[in-house]
């Protein structure tokens, strides 16, 4: 029995949840801004309309778009609008993958349902519940959902079945494939292959040799058979980072500490929240040239112990800091990560209990609270980057999905 | 500074608003200091009404000059003779150096009287965030209500 696989995506996600509360943004070119204000990281169709791209500096798309408006990226809303989608969505499948922030893949094989009217249900409900516009392609794979979705946006509704899937195939470049980047598909267009439908006429063999497995596993999924599955269960990460610019360029060392103390903060929550610990630990400073400095430690044990990494957070500072340099970001890298739960446990170290309990509680109330409401007596340097709450989350602070 | 801001043209009924003559574009309505004769909406005792905004060119009503007036100065009594009122004014963007950004709530402003118990409503202002100045190139931004930039 073939697969059914749909594809939800949100139309301008990040523009839409402003939208959701503040209907003055409706119709209007309207600019998410991130990276310390500096350039649109989302954007309204209207926007879109102006010429105007996403990553622009805010100057350039001022002088595409100047009536547009722009707003302060807000990813603890993102992040509940995110959530409450992924509850609509379980109404229609107990499989479903959350691939990012605005996308779901969702396993809907062996239910008896009309494709296209499932779609439509799914997005009126979305709409409906969450004020949130979202587009829907269902096919027989996820790479073949993937591409629907993306069709007739916004409000697209697409079903790709047996009976139109060779239309739709010389229909859709093969930049249109997720995973295909404008460089392999430069590569594919040098063979003379455009489409999707030349994509499977080039043969297995031919694609196998171009784009190597990936490509080959595309070229079955693109002919409905399905070989990559929906993803339920998010495998453990292989690295774990927190970092980004620390507002404006310094040389204050206090400064810098407190940007890398609160990185550390937000490592911390997330090795509680995987049940992680790492072994290998980085600490990097960008200057304002955009050099890299790093310092690498190999830790005794698997730790996350949030103590003794900022000991090496101090230790890295030392050895990386110039009086003489400008600073503009700061990161801090885990790899070398295993579970908690299946941690080989050393018989002469026990577990400071007393410590992880403090710290489970700290997490607990931070969740619930908000980021940094308890927060090492470290950040005390710079209390003013604490002022501003929406700067407290990040995209990778929307726990459970693929991406990020 | 932000001289241009724009609020909803539901705050206030349409007479108010054709006895004002101000421009109104679709849903939203602009007003601007360099207006001919410049009004800031604003809301008192949840009231919604239109005053003069700062004080253009007239020295001799013994109110400040300009449409802004900076916090720090007002906190440290400066013109406290003049027995300022911290008042909020409607919109739901302003446009600065030519960027228009979103307000949520509402821009904190004050309200004086001039020698001829006339009111005039200034812009309070305070030195720009980061990433403000990285927005807009400012070195002031606007107080806001319940939002930070």
């Amino acid at each position: 029995m073939k697969k059914i696989i749909a594809h939800v995506d949100a139309d301008c996600f990040y523009v839409s949840c402003e939208r959701i509360r503040d209907k003055s943004l409706l119709g209007r070119a309207v600019g998410v801004l991130g990276n310390q204000g500096a350039c649109v990281i989302a954007k309204s169709y209207e926007m879109k309309a102006c010429g105007v791209k996403t990553g622009m500096p805010i100057w350039e798309a001022k002088k595409l778009c100047p009536e547009a408006i722009y707003v302060k990226r807000d990813f603890e809303w993102y992040g509940s609008v995110s959530y409450a989608m992924q509850e609509i969505l379980k109404n229609y499948s107990d499989a479903i993958e959350y691939y990012s922030i605005d996308e779901s893949f969702l396993d809907l094989s062996g239910m008896n349902m009309d494709m296209f009217q499932t779609a439509k249900r799914m997005q009126l409900e979305i709409k409906e519940k969450l004020d949130l516009p979202v587009s829907v392609g269902i096919s027989h794979t996820r790479t073949l959902a993937k591409i629907a979705s993306e069709k007739n946006k916004p409000r697209g509704l697409t079903v790709v079945k047996e009976e139109n899937l060779q239309d739709f195939l010389c229909n859709t470049d093969v930049s249109e494939i997720s995973g295909i980047g404008s460089k392999l598909a430069h590569r594919l267009y040098s063979y003379g292959i455009k489409n999707c439908g030349q994509y499977i006429a080039a043969g297995r063999r031919k694609i196998r040799e171009i784009l190597n497995k990936p490509g080959e596993e595309i070229w079955y999924e693109l002919q409905g058979k399905s070989l990559l599955p929906v993803r339920t269960v998010k495998p453990l990460p292989k690295m774990v980072s927190r970092g980004g610019g620390i507002a404006g360029n310094s040389s204050d060392l206090d400064y810098i500490y407190a940007f890398l103390v609160r990185n550390l903060e937000r490592l911390h929550e997330a090795l509680w929240r995987y049940r992680i610990e790492l072994k290998n630990f980085s600490v990097i400073l960008q200057n304002s040239e955009g050099c890299y400095f790093t310092k690498q430690f190999l830790l005794p044990d698997y730790s996350s112990d949030f103590e003794q990494l900022l000991y090496y957070v101090k230790a890295a500072l030392n050895q990386l800091y110039s009086s003489r340099k400008k600073y503009r970001a700061v990161f801090l890298m885990g790899t070398d990560i295993c579970s908690k739960d299946l941690k080989q446990l050393n018989l002469f170290n026990a577990p400071d209990l007393r410590k992880s309990k403090f710290n489970e509680l700290k997490n607990l109330i931070n969740n619930k609270l908000g980021n940094f409401v308890v927060r090492s007596a470290a950040t005390e340097s710079a209390p003013m980057i604490y002022r501003d709450v929406n700067s407290n989350y990040e995209i990778t602070d929307i726990y459970g999905k693929y991406c990020f | 500074m932000s001289y241009k801001i724009k609020f909803r043209k539901d705050e206030f009924s349409e007479d108010e608003l054709k006895k004002m003559k101000i421009r109104i574009n679709g849903d939203d309505v602009i007003v601007s200091f360099f207006d001919k004769e410049a009004y800031l909406p604003i809301k008192i005792l949840s009231e919604n009404r239109f005053v003069l905004w700062g004080n253009k060119n007239n020295p001799r009503l013994r109110v400040p000059l300009g449409a802004f007036l900076a916090f720090e100065n007002i906190k440290s009594g400066q013109i406290s003779q003049l027995k300022p009122k911290i008042v909020d004014v409607i919109a739901n963007a302003a446009q600065e150096n030519g960027i228009w950004f979103q307000i949520k709530v509402g821009i904190k402003a004050i309200l004086i009287k001039d020698i001829y118990g006339k009111e005039h409503a200034y812009i309070l202002t305070m030195p720009a965030t980061h990433y403000f100045k990285t927005m807009t190139r400012s070195e002031k931004m606007p107080v806001l209500i319940k939002q930070v930039i």
